[in-house]
């Protein structure tokens, strides 16, 4: 976090010639192929008075090659919707479409052979104590009926790949929760499926660890293009790996959409807090006291996305007619595949009509940039 | 020395029954676990919430259990007197003892390994049903591996409670240990009898408790087992 304080910063308008509109990483703007389609899907556990419905008409898209996650607090029913995908929950209600199935309607051997193509991580990794790291990732070869010769090279083949290949013949015991969750990576991607699924998989390690993992995710996905589902009750696990977000509560998806989008401007009130553990909203109450009583004169909070961080302070100088502009607070953010920043700007020269101010902005409001006037 | 010289029972008499004692308990418990193994793994899987969940295997099976685990072997053995006449042509010495022993010993290993499966962690299951494992590969790949440490120690126990019970064989001539201390040292007030085969049995217990803790601790790879 950057919080400065600099008078009368000039912009140097060359920049602007340079930083072109920012590269639209939107994957999803060409007509694409779904790799799981949830369709009114509802869960319901128990009946009578017990009973609980953990997913209620849950309908989402998740586009072949995305990297897409799922928050929600506990018990908000994340687990059991990507449970649905490869059955090992069936929906009370509603249909799955996992490339093509529907893993409820398939027959036991059928749903083995979805599971093939389904990898699946777990917060507790899920290892055999009682195997090597080598035995454990060689495991759901055994179950896909490789022949025993190609086992061990592609098990060889797979450690390498999370960085364990010297590691083949530990223990899981002896390994620590990272280790232990990239032997965990290289068992659900040992069958080379089509979709990885993440159930909290981070949930249990330090936030370096937990860097090192989602990095890796991140890596594989972009090597592999495999579809990643991963569900977290952790914005900042959205914000460093996805490229889409659904946030559900009480069994319901209250707000979905790309990982920028939804961090810029956050609709649902959950999701405001989701985005608040990540970007802090409130300024500092010093900053705020000044601003308000005045004496930092017209003042405006800009957030804006990617490389229009680079232009927004000539566009302010342009559209307001400051005569320079001070720079009363500044945060940025690297989420996965775009940088969203902050920007608190007193205006020099700019006074008096809050009306006019309002309106010279409104000639800058686009995709890029979110204003809001904090004193006029 | 003398005390032992006194001592109406010879060394070959130990010998001969440690040998009858090791042989009644070698195989009892290798019989009884085949019984009792199958039992346990169709005990844990086909309870409530289980791999394969069936009330009625399981009523059945859980009620048998019960009914030969609440029988007090000296009881069972006469019980039974019957049954092992059939099985073994005779109801009289080591090998009519064989039957009581393991049809003691079977339901008793069978309950031991049903809580040394239940020991297994949930997420071993969903593991391997998310990998897309059947019913008797996830009993052979995954669950039987993980309990194996458990199942050692299970096992372990089995046998010393098998010790246990061939002493009572004595009683319908099927030698061994106990029988020894009971017949000369108990009814013919040979102190030294009784001494000599406590010892034995404590040292035999100990060391069948230690090899079952060397070898379940090095089957279960947990991190605090020296390498």
């Amino acid at each position: 976090m950057l919080g400065c304080r600099m008078r009368r910063m000039q912009q140097r308008i060359g920049i602007r010639t340079i930083s072109a509109n920012p590269a639209n990483p939107m994957r999803n703007e060409a007509p694409m192929s779904t790799a799981v389609t949830f369709d009114h899907v509802s869960k319901t556990y128990g009946r009578g008075d017990s009973a609980f419905q953990a997913l209620d008409n849950i309908s989402l898209e998740i586009p072949q090659g995305s990297f897409y996650g799922i928050i929600g607090s506990s018990g908000a029913g994340k687990s059991t919707l990507v449970r649905t995908v490869n059955g090992l929950v069936k929906p009370s209600s509603g249909s799955v479409d996992v490339l093509g199935r529907n893993p409820a309607a398939l027959s036991k051997h059928e749903l083995a052979g979805l599971r093939h193509e389904v990898g699946m991580i777990f917060q507790h990794y899920n290892l055999l104590q009682s195997k090597t790291v080598a035995q454990n990732v060689a495991i759901p070869l055994i179950l896909a009926g490789v022949p025993k010769s190609e086992i061990a090279p592609r098990v060889a083949q797979t450690l390498e790949l999370v960085g364990l290949g010297d590691r083949a013949d530990s223990y899981p015991a002896k390994m620590s929760g990272g280790q232990c969750q990239r032997v965990g990576i290289a068992r659900a991607l040992v069958t080379n499926p089509k979709i990885l699924l993440s159930d909290e998989a981070t949930s249990a390690l330090d936030p370096i660890t937990t860097r090192q993992i989602l990095d890796l995710l991140n890596d594989i996905h972009r090597e592999t293009g495999i579809t990643v589902l991963l569900i977290t009750h952790q914005m900042s696990v959205i914000a460093r790996a996805c490229e889409h977000v659904a946030v559900m509560a009480h069994g319901h998806v209250v707000e979905q959409g790309r990982v920028a989008d939804v961090f810029t401007r956050p609709e649902h009130a959950l999701t405001k807090q989701f985005v608040e553990t990540v970007i802090p909203r409130a300024l500092p109450t010093d900053l705020t006291k000044r601003i308000e009583s005045g004496k930092e004169g017209a003042v405006v909070k800009v957030s804006y996305q990617g490389d229009a961080g680079r232009h927004v302070l000539a566009d302010l100088e342009t559209a307001t007619g400051a005569h320079g502009l001070s720079l009363l607070y500044a945060h940025e953010n690297l989420l996965h595949d775009v940088t969203l920043g902050q920007l608190v700007v007193g205006l020099d020269g700019v006074n008096g009509d809050g009306n006019d101010l309002a309106s010279r902005l409104q000639a800058l409001r686009n995709e890029h940039y979110t204003i809001e006037v904090l004193h006029d | 020395m003398t005390d032992f010289l006194d001592s109406t029972v010879t060394f070959s008499q130990y010998a001969q029954a440690f040998q009858d004692t090791v042989y009644m308990v070698g195989i009892a418990l290798f019989l009884g676990s085949l019984i009792g193994i199958p039992v346990g793994v169709a005990l844990a899987i086909t309870r409530q919430g289980g791999l394969l969940e069936n009330r009625v295997v399981y009523l059945v099976l859980n009620t048998l259990v019960n009914i030969i685990r609440s029988l007090p072997f000296i009881i069972l053995m006469v019980a039974i007197m019957p049954f092992t006449r059939v099985v073994a042509g005779t109801s009289i010495g080591t090998n009519a003892a064989l039957v009581p022993l393991t049809v003691y010993v079977a339901p008793y290993i069978g309950r031991l390994i049903e809580s040394a499966i239940l020991e297994v962690d949930p997420g071993i299951y969903e593991a391997a049903e998310a990998m897309g494992a059947g019913t008797f590969q996830t009993i052979r790949l995954f669950i039987l591996p993980e309990a194996k440490g458990s199942i050692v120690l299970a096992l372990t126990t089995a046998c010393i409670g098998l010790i246990g019970a061939t002493a009572m064989a004595g009683t319908i001539g099927g030698g061994g240990i106990g029988d020894l201390a009971i017949s000369y040292g108990y009814q013919q007030f040979d102190t030294i009898v009784i001494l000599i085969t406590v010892v034995i049995l404590i040292v035999v217990v100990q060391a069948v408790q230690s090899f079952g803790n060397w070898y379940a601790r090095k089957s279960r790879h947990t991190a605090t087992d020296a390498q």
